[in-house]
């Protein structure tokens, strides 16, 4: 029994008592004294007045109570309003519904099932999409099970009050933004009954969990609601309510600001006050083609739009691309860059049940742009081989993809080969049978890709030269369940130290998982070494390097084969295979330049550039002392720096177009009569302002002006990609290291780069060392990488590159299903004795072998 | 007696009441308020009524000297229980002493071999 329910009262005198505390709980407020235990003082009074009777209490006897016990008497007449009784039914519901368990159990359960399953994600939009709000809402939820809210209900300390207004306010925002859902829902259901009882019956427990959930914080709020005394602790109860709005102006104030800055576009603004997560968000709203899988900012401007409702077509390309911009603009990073980018919020295994349709809208596209869920890199090998003679080497890097989804999806990467590398075999298994690529012009290659793997939705893969060496890798379609299995062959030379880098993915669109290692084996005539390669070997004049490492790393960082070279041979030669003659490759003497030339350095001073401003100082300062005129550009905070006195001092945000900066620097060149012009810089994932103006003046200047890059950051540089098809570049394409800047910029200024002289003859040249044919490849691919620039014969060329199997600015290669496709798009599918390859190591038995056969022919032709 | 008397217990009996209050609080750790009433009430030469001391505890309430909660009965209406807050812990023992000094002086003035 309690006072809820007193049946030792009369309904007549619990009335009067009702009464009386109204008449009266204003004059108590004033003086603050809570009604609630007048009444309590009261009715105890009675309760033990009353002693052993089995009579309940009176109107009267109310009445001699509150004038013995001193309190104001009441005001005649009572208002004896009947009330009606409540049915055991409805007396069980109300306790039910009043349970703590809803008010937090429940809750907690809901938010729990939704981070790991992201139902409500799939459907309508993401309610807990960051980690604060995580947090906040589970912090609630654990303090409503805690039973604060009705085990300490009568002791009501003000900071239980602050509490309550605080969950008031945190529980209601998200009460406001799931009541919408809720209406769907019903909605929903009501649809499924109507229209689809087959179907629809398998969707009804959806929408009923759906609903749940939408109503939960509801109940939450309802909790908090019907706990907080608005009566007493009105100070705290206030304070709390604040604190519930700064928790939520913490939480969520960061996205709100966010998505304003996106409207206003003002990179700055969401560097001070916004969430570079929320806009990463952004950049793939609407990749599932509807207007879901937003987040709680993002579902309210939607609100009462049609594509809260699913209808209509809402994806915004431009929209999106304008974030992705922004995004780089904002971080100085590209928004596929990040591995968690785009992914989907559940974290249990079958999320991927509640996510709903996920369209690859790239597919087939020009770019690799966002990131694809459940595709993986699942396997990596590279294999090499160096000659050092020629300073040759080859790498052969297989790779599988594994798609853990439920469609077939197209996995996509830019490669940035060692410098001045070729791709030079391309090799997809199909049915477990390794097919080699057809080499065409990009437009001829192009087409039968698309075709097949867009429109028929079959098997190809893709490489095509980006620029500035680069390629773009596509291949389709890695099914559910299944790996895809692609080789990559990268003709390449060795730099002047003798070193031989490893090609990198700088971009991508599917996941790299943590623990995958990357097999390697490198072998040469040289002795070799890697970083992190522990395996070693030595056969003959062969030597291997081999080992593992993390996949991630190779992937984070340009890595190198450091080779102990013998000093070069003056000349070497090789077979050619493609021309029927000798490529015979004679070494020109070094000639450096004594000029004390000037130089014009324009810098991208995104946000990488901040690790760079010492030695970058310390370059320009040593250059200067070594009698060269250096002027500087800096292209920062989306304004323009001459010459300033120290890097140190600026501040590198963001991620910055270049092109003015390089115009303005081209000029200062010009009028300054400087021969160079250098541009360090970073990555630039995102195509600004048009390139034009700064080619015009670089193709049409009177004044020479050799334009030189110096990559820094690594990474994919769109307008890199852009000039490089245009212009002849020189500098590293590779990103360099801090110690490596100033012999870069000198080695720029003094041109003295090996130089080579070429001639084909019949037969073998007298002299000279005989080394593999890579050496005529990658002859072919300088001759037609120096034409391709201005060059208006390209399919003369396209046929060269097509010949010798290379990928280069002309042409491209694709692996297609069947002989039937090759021949319909005009294609040749390479002879596979044509191809490059990582040759074997003869084993010493076999080598013995043949010295034994041979000392028993001589013995015998002795005798 | 007469008029002068009867005012003079009065003032002494009122004066005295919120010590008694305090004092009652403070023999237990937490009183049953209803018990606590009726202790005083029933206390023979105090002559308190229930008007006065309900009006007195929410008075001592408000000023911080005890505190209040409900607790929830098996049988009846719930419960109210005071105990004293810190401040009233100190105010207790101040009058707990100045009450000792002052009887022992009225003791003293009555009989100077005290």
């Amino acid at each position: 029994m309690n006072n809820e329910d007193p049946t030792w009262l009369t309904d007549e005198a619990r009335i009067a008592l009702d009464a009386w505390e109204q008449q009266h709980r204003g004059s108590w407020m004033k003086e603050f004294i809570d009604p609630k235990e007048v009444r309590a003082d009261v009715e105890a009074h009675l309760w033990h007045a009353r002693g052993e009777s089995e009579e309940p209490v009176t109107v009267d006897q109310v009445n001699e109570a509150i004038q013995e016990m001193g309190f104001a008497a009441p005001v005649e007449p009572y208002p004896l309003v009947e009330t009606k009784k409540k049915s055991r039914i409805g007396s069980f519901l109300d306790e039910l519904i009043t349970h703590p368990f809803f008010w937090g159990v429940w809750p907690l359960i809901v938010v729990l099932v939704e981070m790991a399953t992201g139902l409500l994600a799939g459907m309508f939009f993401d309610p807990i999409s960051r980690t604060p709000q995580a947090v906040l809402l589970l912090s609630f939820c654990v303090l409503g099970t805690l039973g604060l809210l009705k085990k300490l209900n009568e002791q009501r300390p003000a900071w239980l009050s602050i509490l309550r207004g605080a969950g008031l306010v945190v529980a209601g925002y998200w009460s406001l933004l799931l009541l919408p859902v809720l209406v769907i829902g019903f909605l929903g259901y009501g649809l499924c009954i109507v229209y689809t009882i087959g179907i629809g019956l398998l969707a009804i427990p959806l929408f009923l969990i759906c609903m749940a959930t939408a109503a939960a914080p509801l109940y939450l709020f309802y909790g908090f609601l019907r706990s907080t005394n608005l009566e007493r602790h009105r100070g705290p109860w206030l304070i709390g309510m604040l604190l519930g709005l700064g928790l939520l102006l913490i939480v969520e104030g960061p996205s709100y600001v966010t998505r304003y800055a996106v409207a206003k576009e003002d990179p700055g603004l969401i560097r001070k006050l916004g969430s570079e997560e929320t806009l990463l968000s952004m950049c793939y709203e609407g990749r599932v083609g509807k207007k879901s899988f937003t987040d709680t900012t993002g579902f309210i401007p939607s609100l009462g739009s049609r594509e809260m409702f699913w209808v209509g077509e809402s994806v915004d390309l431009e929209e999106i691309v304008k974030r992705r911009e922004l995004y780089y603009r904002t971080t100085g990073k590209a928004f596929n860059a990040h591995d968690d980018g785009g992914a989907f919020p559940g974290w249990l295994p079958g999320e991927k049940w509640f996510r709903g349709v996920t369209l690859d809208e790239d597919l087939g596209g020009d770019g690799v742009a966002g990131r694809v869920a459940d595709l993986d890199l699942s396997a990596s090998r590279l294999d090499a081989h160096i000659d050092a003679a020629s300073r040759l080497g080859y790498w052969e890097w297989t790779m599988e993809f594994g798609n853990s989804g439920q469609r077939n999806k197209e996995a996509r990467m830019q490669l940035l080969l060692p410098a001045d590398g070729v791709v030079s075999r391309l090799t997809l298994w199909v049915n477990d049978e390794p097919q080699e690529a057809a080499f065409s012009s990009t437009a001829k290659v192009t087409k039968a890709y698309k075709s097949i793997a867009v429109q028929e939705r079959r098997d190809p893969v893709l490489v095509r030269w980006v620029g500035a060496d680069r390629v773009l890798v596509q291949c389709f379609p890695v099914l559910p369940n299944k790996d895809m299995r692609i080789r990559i062959g990268i003709t390449a030379p060795l730099d002047a130290e003798g070193r031989f880098f490893l090609p990198r993915i700088i971009e991508k669109n599917f996941g790299v998982p943590e623990d995958l290692e990357s097999s390697l084996w490198i072998q040469g005539d040289t002795e070799m070494s890697l970083d992190g390669l522990q395996g070693k070997g030595a056969k003959g004049k062969w030597r291997e390097t081999h080992g593992k490492l993390p996949a991630r790393e190779l992937m984070a960082r340009h890595t190198h084969v450091k080779c102990d070279l013998p000093e070069e041979p003056a000349m070497v030669w090789a077979e050619d295979p493609f021309a029927g003659n000798t490529l015979v490759r004679t070494r020109l003497p070094l000639r450096s330049s004594e000029a004390k030339d000037d130089l014009v350095i324009v810098i991208d001073g995104s946000s990488y550039f901040s690790k760079w401003t010492e030695t970058a100082d310390e370059a320009i300062a040593e250059l200067r002392e070594a009698g060269h005129g250096v002027r500087v550009i800096v292209a920062a905070q989306e304004e323009i720096f001459e010459d300033p006195s120290t890097l140190t001092a600026i501040d590198f945000a963001g991620g910055q177009d270049c092109i003015s900066a390089l115009e303005a620097g081209l000029n200062l060149a010009t009028s300054t009569g400087s021969r160079h012009l250098v541009w360090l810089h970073g990555a630039q994932p995102v195509t600004f302002s048009t390139e034009e103006g700064f080619l015009q003046l670089l193709e049409r200047g009177f004044h020479q002006v050799d334009f030189s890059v110096v990559d820094l950051d690594g990474g994919p540089n769109r307008l890199l990609e852009k000039v490089s098809k245009r212009i002849g570049i020189a500098g590293a394409a590779r990103p360099v290291e801090l110690e490596e800047l100033i012999p870069e910029l000198k080695g720029i200024l003094e041109s003295n780069r090996e130089r080579y002289e070429w001639k084909r003859q019949e037969g073998a040249p007298e002299g000279g060392k005989k080394v593999s044919d890579q050496l005529a490849r990658w002859h072919a691919w300088k001759q037609v990488k120096k034409a391709s620039i201005g060059s208006p014969d390209r399919d003369k060329l396209a046929k060269l590159a097509a010949k010798y199997q290379l990928v280069t600015p002309v042409s491209g290669a694709v692996v297609l299903e069947t002989k039937e496709d090759y021949k319909r798009f005009g294609l040749k599918q390479v002879d596979v004795d044509t191809t490059p390859s990582v040759p074997g190591i003869p084993e010493p038995s076999t080598a013995l072998l043949v010295l034994i056969g041979s000392l028993m022919v001589w013995r015998r032709a002795r005798i | 007696m007469g008029d002068g008397f009867d005012n003079w217990t009065v003032q002494l009996r009122k004066g005295i009441l919120e010590f008694c209050v305090l004092s009652s609080i403070a023999v237990e750790e937490e009183a049953y308020g209803y018990e606590l009433v009726k202790k005083l009430v029933n206390a023979p030469g105090l002559d308190a009524s229930e008007g006065s001391i309900y009006p007195l505890l929410s008075r001592m309430r408000k000023q911080g000297l005890i505190q209040s909660r409900l607790e929830e009965s098996e049988a009846g209406p719930a419960r109210k229980y005071y105990r004293l807050t810190n401040a009233g812990k100190a105010r207790s023992l101040a009058m707990q002493s100045y009450y000792d000094g002052l009887t022992d002086a009225v003791s003293s003035i009555g009989n100077p071999t005290k």
